[in-house]
């Protein structure tokens, strides 16, 4: 399983890198309607993926389109963390009061979809892409809150540590050479779901077309804009989403069963 | 401990379960439309939504209208097909000399689905409460919008015998006959009204060739056939209008034999039906125009140069290729073609030349400095079966001659909202002719009296004087050959400030099955399915 | 003793309750306020949205009449009273009171839900009770590619693939919809397995599982693949292959150690998985109601959002927080109750 699970990540790390690749380089501009007169041609040796309906290189819509959607679920997971763990922070070391209401508001945060916040947000701020990427990390806040907070507290009551405070280590010797070695496995692992939690809300949200620009290339957003064509071109319809579910299957693949 | 117990026992009858549902699918078939040759008892039509509201005076949506073009009838009608005026409900009707009285004669033995007779009384029920704001009937919550667009000349309406009407003008409007055979003007019972009171709104009354009987939102709105129907009667026993959202859903549903008929396609999904002669596509040039407004408050666009430029740039002809597929034609004026006003001859006025565009815009470098917004929305309207695509087209276009667009996204409700407010640079909208005069496209677009903050359809907020003095004379003309002259100069005056650049004309398409007969697209775009019937292949 | 047992497991389970009930009033006040606050900050004056063509005069007399011009503290102190009471006023849109159009909407979406999330646990309980039980490369497989395939297929492109599939290729099944219209309709509860078995017509009901089939297996994927790895990793567990063998030691039979012991003691990490994911079905519903058109809560209220649809945003999202709320709390007493080994822990204590 362990050798598996290596060759995983690695094949993970660079389907992610290729993707992020895609924000820097594509074969064609993939928002100029260069190939208007080709609109619907199947793949050929300078297309590999075919013209989409509107004349773009669809190959490099579709680069572009990984590409941001790998750097949104980056971001939204990023922002996620940081206000996961500014609240674990305040309910572990703020007042009384706080230590109380927070894990209260967290239970009834959990009870909302994220697609009903993703609508409440969408109710006062326009549809764009930060938007959609505020809507998704914050409808993920209580998942990772929970899960870190179960993280923090087993390593933080557990034997070695103690040992080492006993011993004399300092607060920082303590975070960076004993907590973090234990802990970087398992914040790897939530990382990777809540990463693959957020590819697949943010494509569903930018499906519903919630993401404004209706152009932007994103894997969700493609696929909402080619959905006319699904018996015509069916491969317009396909490869997003075929993309989509690889990307996520190597995620998924590659994080250790213990989520 | 119980809830074990019921887990396992549910467990226990789990195949039991899906064999019998199993067994079910396979015992009832799956297209449950009969495939033999009689007639079906059924009609089913699919559409992309669902009625608003069944109030005839206080709608504005297609699926509305023609939900209610089955139940309901006007005193005159539009003949099947074309522009031309038809007594329905009245038997005749005479207009005075000085075009200030209208009066009909009610046809004799037409009786409302609850038994109403139609006698001048009863129809005027329809009128008095749209007309008089203290009316019982003149409810609170209704905006009675079109009323207010297309009557206000009417002053009063009254009984002079048993079976006649009059309509009192307060001056004279050469399209009120016209506007009389729309839906605004349809009959209502009143006897509904005072058995249901303000309910009528979701159960309407009307003399048409199908009642109404049941209706699941978002689902489907159940009519039966009138027995009573003074006309011809209907042929099926139940006519069904469902709503399926998703177009490629519609369309599978029509392939698999579930529904008859459908509406709201994007061309692009027809392609696969043009060689299968199971099906027959319906289409013909629509009454409207999708275009896109100027905002005379964007101050950097007010130029006509820069308008002429970026008129220019958009190849027209691409959206009607690549987001119609051919099922449209390119738009050279705002009022459709054939239309009384249109000059006949001449070069139009707006031609593609995205060079001299350039040219021109680069002498405009403030332009340039913060991108152009270009405000769009999601949901297909008729004129625009897809208008992402098409914000998407133009922008391209215009970023081809060195300007830079922002596309705006707004569901249509709040797209709305920002364009009567004048809020936008460019905005795409679109207009459907109501009544086939070219006074309900103009004055809708030009006119400064429809530039009200709020509930501007003149959404490029475009006032100028004289355009206003020839739309209120050209209201008033009778003679025809004079109103064709008022209106070339009214396109004139549009030609050269531009406030608003017509892209297109989109088809109608409806697709239905081979077998329906009696099926006719209507200049309107409102859907009659009482002549529809069905002949076996 | 065993009246004593009784008697504390009643007195634990009172405790959770009345905890379980002081969270909600909290969830209800937390969450009307926040809803409210979004509500009225949102730009753009719902009244004169609605009307075509808003005169002042009309838009102040329909703001009087749905009392929108008084003070924001009463309008909210209105807003929760009234929803307490069941009066959730008139949908600006359509004028329908909200009330009949959630109990037209909701049914439709619960049920889909709630037969998705049968099959989602069937699937979930089937894949990884084989895989466990037969011990074979294959069955594993099913298993692994199960729980895969629920949690990694976006659900709008698995729909498409079904759709093409089911309706397209074999054509078995409608490919959106919600029922056969050319039958007469069941009416009732607005479940349409319940009322056209009610009717005991066996071709409305054949109709009902018709439509239900595709976005039920669509929905269910994701279910069946939390159910099958929750049973998996218990599955790892040596503890579990310890009970296992003492039970055969006893002379057990293989079907009844694995369907009712070990079925036993896993139901609680069923139920708590079940139960803690139900917010994100509901999430996933929404976009199986997209894909095949399916008339529910999801479109209903994305329409409602983006119209401004005052009183159905304010009345249905906080009907669906408070259910998801109420499952989820449903589900933890579940899972506190069920399993053995929780509740014998709370009486070695007392």
């Amino acid at each position: 399983m362990s050798r598996f699970s290596t060759i995983f990540e690695y094949a993970t790390c660079s389907a992610l890198g290729l993707s992020l690749i895609g924000l820097f380089y594509t074969p064609y501009n993939p928002m100029e309607q260069d190939f208007r007169n080709l609109a619907f041609s199947s793949a050929s040796f300078s297309h590999w993926f075919g013209i989409d309906g509107l004349g773009r290189d669809f190959g490099s819509r579709l680069w572009r389109g990984a590409g941001n959607t790998v750097a949104m679920a980056l971001i939204a997971l990023s922002l996620n963390f940081t206000i996961a763990s500014v609240l674990l922070f305040i309910e572990q070391s703020g007042p009384r009061l706080l230590r109380r209401i927070i894990p209260l508001g967290i239970g009834i945060w959990v009870a909302v979809p994220v697609i009903l916040i993703g609508l409440v947000i969408m109710v006062f701020l326009k549809p764009s892409v930060g938007t959609l990427i505020i809507a998704v990390s914050l409808g993920n806040v209580p998942l990772a809150f929970r899960q870190l907070r179960i993280l923090w507290i087993e390593q933080r009551n557990a034997l070695y540590v103690l040992a080492t405070e006993i011993l004399g280590g300092g607060r920082r010797h303590l975070l960076a050479y004993t907590l973090w070695p234990n802990l970087r496995p398992d914040l790897l692992g939530l990382a990777k779901l809540i990463l693959a939690i957020c590819v697949l809300e943010l494509s569903g949200l930018a499906f519903l077309g919630l993401i404004g620009d209706p152009d932007f290339p994103e894997l969700g957003a493609i696929l909402k804009q080619n959905q006319a064509y699904l018996f015509r071109n069916p491969m317009l319809v396909a490869w997003p989403g075929l993309i989509l579910s690889t990307l996520l299957l190597l995620v998924h693949l590659s994080k250790s069963r213990s989520y | 401990m119980n809830i074990i117990s019921y887990l396992n026992a549910h467990l226990r009858c789990a195949p039991v379960i899906i064999a019998a549902a199993s067994q079910i699918f396979f015992l009832t078939g799956c297209s449950r439309i009969d495939e033999s040759d009689k007639t079906p008892d059924t009609f089913v039509f699919a559409r992309g939504s669902d009625a608003q509201k069944l109030d005839p005076a206080d709608i504005d949506d297609g699926e509305s209208v023609n939900t209610l073009a089955q139940i309901c009838e006007g005193l005159v009608r539009f003949k099947s097909g074309t522009l031309d005026i038809q007594p329905w409900l009245a038997r005749s009707y005479t207009i005075a000399k000085d075009g200030l009285t209208y009066t009909f004669e009610l046809r004799e033995g037409v009786r409302f689905h609850d038994g109403t007779p139609l006698n001048a009384e009863t129809a005027l029920f329809t009128f008095e409460r749209q007309l008089d704001s203290t009316h019982p009937a003149h409810f609170l919550k209704a905006s009675f919008q079109y009323w207010k667009n297309l009557f206000q000349e009417i002053k009063t309406v009254r009984a002079t015998g048993p079976m006649t009407i009059e309509f009192k003008l307060s001056e004279p409007n050469a399209s009120i006959l016209y506007s009389l055979a729309t839906f605004p003007a349809w009959l209502i019972s009143p006897l509904a009204f005072e058995s249901h009171g303000e309910a009528i709104v979701r159960r309407p009354v009307g003399t048409g060739p199908y009642r109404f009987v049941d209706w699941k939102p978002n689902q489907a709105i159940i009519l039966e056939k009138n027995q009573d129907y003074w006309g011809a009667q209907a042929s099926f026993e139940r006519l069904v209008l469902r709503t399926i959202p998703d177009n490629t859903v519609r369309l599978l549903e029509l392939k698999a034999g579930n529904i008859h008929a459908l509406d709201g396609l994007q061309p692009a999904e027809l392609t696969e039906l043009f060689d299968n002669n199971k099906y027959t596509i319906h289409a013909q040039p629509g009454m409207n125009v999708g275009y896109m407004a100027i905002s005379n408050f964007a101050t950097r666009l007010r130029n006509p140069a820069i308008r002429h430029a970026i008129a220019m740039a958009i190849d027209r002809k691409a959206i009607v290729d690549l987001a119609l597929d051919g099922f449209a034609i390119v738009a050279e004026y705002p009022i459709p073609p054939g239309f009384l006003g249109e000059p006949h001859n001449g070069q139009p006025p707006i031609m593609h030349n995205p060079d001299a565009a350039r040219k021109i815009l680069n002498k405009y470098p403030g332009l340039l400095k913060r991108p152009i917004e270009l405000h769009t929305f999601t949901a297909p309207r008729p004129y625009f079966p897809d208008p992402l695509k098409i914000a998407s087209l133009i922008r391209n276009d215009l970023e081809n001659v060195n300007l830079k667009v922002e596309i705006i996204t707004r569901d249509f409700k709040s797209h709305l909202v920002a364009a009567r407010r004048g809020n936008f640079e460019l905005a795409l909208l679109g207009w459907s002719g109501d009544n086939g005069d070219p006074d309900n496209f103009l004055a809708t677009f030009f006119a400064s009296w429809a530039a009200v903050e709020d509930s501007a359809t003149n959404i490029s907020f475009y006032k100028n004087r004289a355009m206003d003095k020839l739309l209120i004379a050209g209201r008033q003309q009778t003679d025809l050959k004079q109103r064709q002259k008022t209106y070339e100069q009214v396109l004139v005056i549009w030609a050269r400030d531009l406030p608003l650049i017509p892209l297109i004309h989109t088809e109608q398409i409806v697709v239905t099955r081979s077998e329906v007969t009696g099926f006719q697209l209507q200049k309107t775009a409102n859907l009659f399915f009482g002549p529809v019937g069905w002949q076996s292949l | 003793m065993i009246a004593a047992k009784q008697e504390h497991k009643l007195k634990a389970f009172l405790i959770e309750l009345l905890h379980k009930g002081w969270v909600l009033l909290l969830v209800f006040f937390i969450a009307s306020a926040v809803i409210f606050t979004a509500v009225n900050l949102v730009p753009g004056d719902p009244v004169s949205l609605r009307l075509k063509n808003p005169d002042p005069e009309r838009v102040a007399a329909i703001r009087a009449e749905l009392g929108l011009d008084e003070p924001l503290i009463n309008q909210y102190l209105h807003y929760i009273t009234s929803f307490v009471r069941g009066n959730w006023g008139d949908s600006l849109i359509t004028g329908q009171t909200v009330r009949e159009e959630i109990s037209e909407y909701f049914p439709a979406t619960l049920e889909l839900a709630f037969v998705a999330l049968f099959l989602g646990v069937i699937l979930g309980l089937g894949a990884a009770f084989s895989a466990q039980w037969f011990k074979s490369g294959l069955w594993r497989n099913i298993a692994l590619g199960l729980g895969a395939l629920g949690l990694t297929v976006p659900i709008f492109w698995l729909g498409f693939l079904f759709i093409v599939v089911g309706s397209l290729w074999l054509g078995w099944f409608p490919s959106g919809g919600r029922f056969d219209f050319t039958l007469p309709i069941p009416q009732g509860s607005g479940f349409l397995i319940f009322d056209s078995l009610a009717a005991g017509r066996l071709d409305m009901l054949g109709a009902t599982f018709q439509y239900l089939a595709l976005p039920v297996c669509c929905l269910s994927l994701y279910p069946a693949a939390l159910v099958c790895g929750v049973l998996q990793a218990r599955f790892a567990d040596p503890r579990l292959h310890t009970l296992v063998r003492a039970l055969r030691a006893k002379g057990l039979s293989e079907w009844r150690i694995w369907l009712i012991h070990v079925l036993r003691l896993l139901s609680a990490a069923v139920i708590t998985v079940v139960g803690t994911n139900f917010g994100a079905l509901l999430g996933g519903a929404v976009l199986t109601e997209s894909v095949f058109s399916w008339p529910g809560m999801g479109r209903y209220l994305v329409e409602a959002v983006l119209n401004r649809d005052l009183f159905v945003v304010e009345n249905s999202l906080l009907l669906i927080i408070l259910l998801a709320y109420l499952i989820i709390s449903t589900a933890d007493l579940l899972a506190f109750f069920s399993n053995p080994t929780v509740r014998r822990h709370s009486d070695s204590t007392s």
